[in-house]
């Protein structure tokens, strides 16, 4: 034999981290009630009920931790320094900067004009196996556009994706090479690369988005990988001949919250 | 003005300071006020009259790491 609880009793949800009151809601069938709260505080929640008849004395949940997102590899690049290199990063010519970010307030911008086949920023000797990974990218009018790979631990590309001002480019396994789209305007707009690893099948899923929507999402799926893996090793942004990209891909542009292991 | 207040004690009948006391106004939804208690357990606020507002409590024992679930006072009208 269960309890019921009521139906109709109004809950507070408090941050008791900065006392202030985060929202409201009514229990619904058994006195059940859910609410979405934000990630990394510390919550009280606080009951009443009248129904019509008694206010009743609750009793409240103070202390429930909302634990943080999970580290999830993404840099934002928001505990660096502004003007000096990304510091999780190896880097050629990068500096995070406080303009043009699409996550937090900085950003990384790219400065590196190599040749094809180096990096702008990577990082190394990772050990990850992440199920999704994203990197969110705006190029300039002297921008031609970036690679941006992740190797497996024999130094080898799992996939690749890139832009090259503005073709946009996937590439996966068994020679597949896709241009997905040439977005207008070409530059200054924020975009970004989605992708979903599935380790065990050795595939992946893509979309592609115009942060600005000005053009609609574009998604691929089930995308062998170029090199089979069951981990990355290497997060590698730079420059590469893409195919589809008119062999322009160079530096200038900004990258933000980006799957680096980090 | 009115104001209300209490004392804050642990089950097993002991006081304590510090224990965090929030006064919530349940007509505006916001939070009115947040206090502590002495180290008798006692605690008031002065606030204004005609109001309903929804007292609770939150103690952690920092010395043992013992966080209590409170008894809270919703309904608690002050009069002019």
């Amino acid at each position: 034999m269960g309890y019921d609880g009521p139906k109709g009793a109004k809950v507070l949800l408090i941050n008791s981290d900065t006392d202030s009151l985060i929202g409201t809601t009514t229990t619904g069938y058994n006195g059940h009630w859910t609410y979405d709260v934000p990630d990394g505080i510390n919550v009280a929640a606080v009951f009443q009920h009248d129904d019509g008849d008694f206010q009743y004395n609750t009793t409240a949940r103070p202390y429930l931790n909302i634990p943080s997102a999970p580290d999830n590899g993404y840099d934002s690049f928001e505990s660096d320094t502004v003007g000096n290199s990304p510091s999780q990063w190896d880097d050629q010519n990068a500096e995070v900067v406080n303009s043009y970010a699409s996550d937090g307030s900085q950003s990384c911008r790219n400065y590196f004009q190599p040749a094809f086949g180096n990096y702008a920023i990577r990082r190394t000797g990772l050990a990850a196996s992440p199920a999704d990974v994203v990197i969110s990218y705006r190029e300039t009018s002297n921008s031609g556009g970036f690679t941006y790979k992740l190797l497996n631990g024999s130094g080898n590309a799992i996939f690749k994706v890139g832009s090259g001002n503005p073709q946009v480019e996937v590439v996966s396994g068994n020679g597949g090479d896709e241009l997905i789209s040439q977005p207008s305007p070409n530059y200054e707009e924020w975009r970004r690369f989605s992708l979903t690893l599935d380790w065990a099948n050795n595939s992946f899923d893509v979309t592609w988005s115009d942060l600005t929507g000005n053009e609609n999402d574009i998604t691929r799926t089930s995308k062998p990988f170029i090199n089979n893996s069951s981990s990355v090793s290497e997060a590698w942004i730079g420059t590469e001949d893409l195919p589809n990209t008119n062999g322009e891909m160079r530096g200038y542009e900004w990258i933000d919250n980006v799957w680096g292991g980090v | 003005m009115s104001t209300i207040s209490g004392t804050v004690t642990l089950n097993d009948g002991t006081t304590t300071s510090g224990v965090i006391v929030t006064i919530v106004d349940t007509e505006a939804d916001t939070i009115m006020a947040t206090t502590t208690t002495a180290s008798d357990g006692t605690w008031s606020y002065t606030t204004g009259t005609n109001t309903t507002v929804h007292v609770f409590f939150e103690y952690e024992d920092t010395s043992t790491g013992t966080y209590y679930t409170g008894d809270s006072r919703p309904y608690v009208n002050t009069t002019g």
